[in-house]
């Protein structure tokens, strides 16, 4: 009697399971679904918006290790950079908003070993990219006096950078998510796109 | 019916739902391409099967593919005698046997 009570227990636990963690799975992703239209609405109307003035006003201005500035950008760009797999993540809820991220553009004057510096508007601009057996193993190619657009936020007082775009090769090497998580930690890995 | 059997008939329903989904969902991500991100190369990333992501169909797969073995776990154990029994029939001499009549499925 009680190992039948047992069994019939187990098989509607199973049946429940089944139906329920499916359900939950599909209700789940259809409410991330519609999260994730809105932000890619939101984002695209941010990327019409313009990426007028998006310079920071940090205080790279100089030469050496200045790494950016604090400065807030007028516009996101989350249409062009697309939404987490599996993830809801919004710009509100990300560490780093897309709201905050800004972006630069110079011209290098040399690269390597994962370190950036270029000659920009405000000044000479000293960045590090990332760990430099990810930024090589990409091959992501820099040469001095290519135009590049550099997209990142301020951390602690250090430029991260989330996206640079050689313009003159037409290269493009990602860095970082929409939420500002680097790509070298294990989600997926970084390579260029053209 | 009796109730054993109905309870044989549900967990087996189940363990059959639980194998089909699995097999679609183990389908559609063999042949949905490879995901990740991918540093934002994989023109994939985003994309969807029946508006359903990959992430979702890999949560789906992986789940039901965990009912289905509970549920197949549970099937042996209901059937141990059985099993037991028709094993110890095929494998043993015959002249070893016992005139055992195992118990019905």
């Amino acid at each position: 009697m009680f190992s039948r009570a047992v069994t019939v227990a187990a098989v509607v636990m199973l049946a429940l399971a089944l139906v329920g963690g499916s359900a939950y799975i599909l209700l789940n992703e259809a409410g991330e679904g519609l999260s994730r239209q809105a932000h890619a609405d939101a984002g695209s109307a941010g990327h019409r918006g313009g990426q007028a003035e998006l310079h920071g006003t940090g205080n790279h201005a100089g030469t050496g290790q200045s790494n950016g500035g604090s400065g807030r950008s007028a516009a996101s760009s989350a249409g062009q950079y697309g939404q987490g797999r599996g993830q809801s993540t919004t710009s509100e809820d990300a560490d780093h908003p897309l709201e905050t991220w800004m972006t630069v553009t110079g011209k290098v004057v040399a690269s390597g070993g994962g370190n950036l510096t270029a000659q920009t508007a405000e000044g000479l601009l000293t960045i590090n990219l990332g760990p430099e057996w990810y930024v090589e193993g990409t091959g992501f190619a820099l040469q001095a006096g290519d135009e590049v657009e550099i997209s990142g936020f301020d951390e602690d007082g250090t430029f991260q950078v989330t996206r640079i775009a050689n313009q003159t090769s037409g290269e493009t090497l990602l860095l970082r998510d929409e939420t500002g998580r680097p790509l070298w930690a294990g989600r997926g890995r970084g390579d260029k796109q053209s | 019916m009796s109730n054993k059997a109905r309870i044989n008939y549900i967990l087996d329903a189940v363990i059959a739902l639980a194998f089909i989904m699995s097999a679609v969902s183990g389908l559609v991500l063999w042949l949905g391409g490879s995901g990740g991100y991918q540093g934002g190369r994989n023109p994939a990333y985003q994309a969807t099967t029946m508006s359903i992501s990959r992430a979702a169909w890999h949560d789906l797969h992986l789940w039901t593919s965990l009912v289905m073995m509970a549920g197949i776990g549970l099937h042996l154990l209901l059937h141990w005698r059985w099993i037991v029994c028709m094993t110890r029939d095929i494998l043993l001499p015959r002249r070893h046997r016992t005139r055992e009549v195992c118990p019905t499925a």
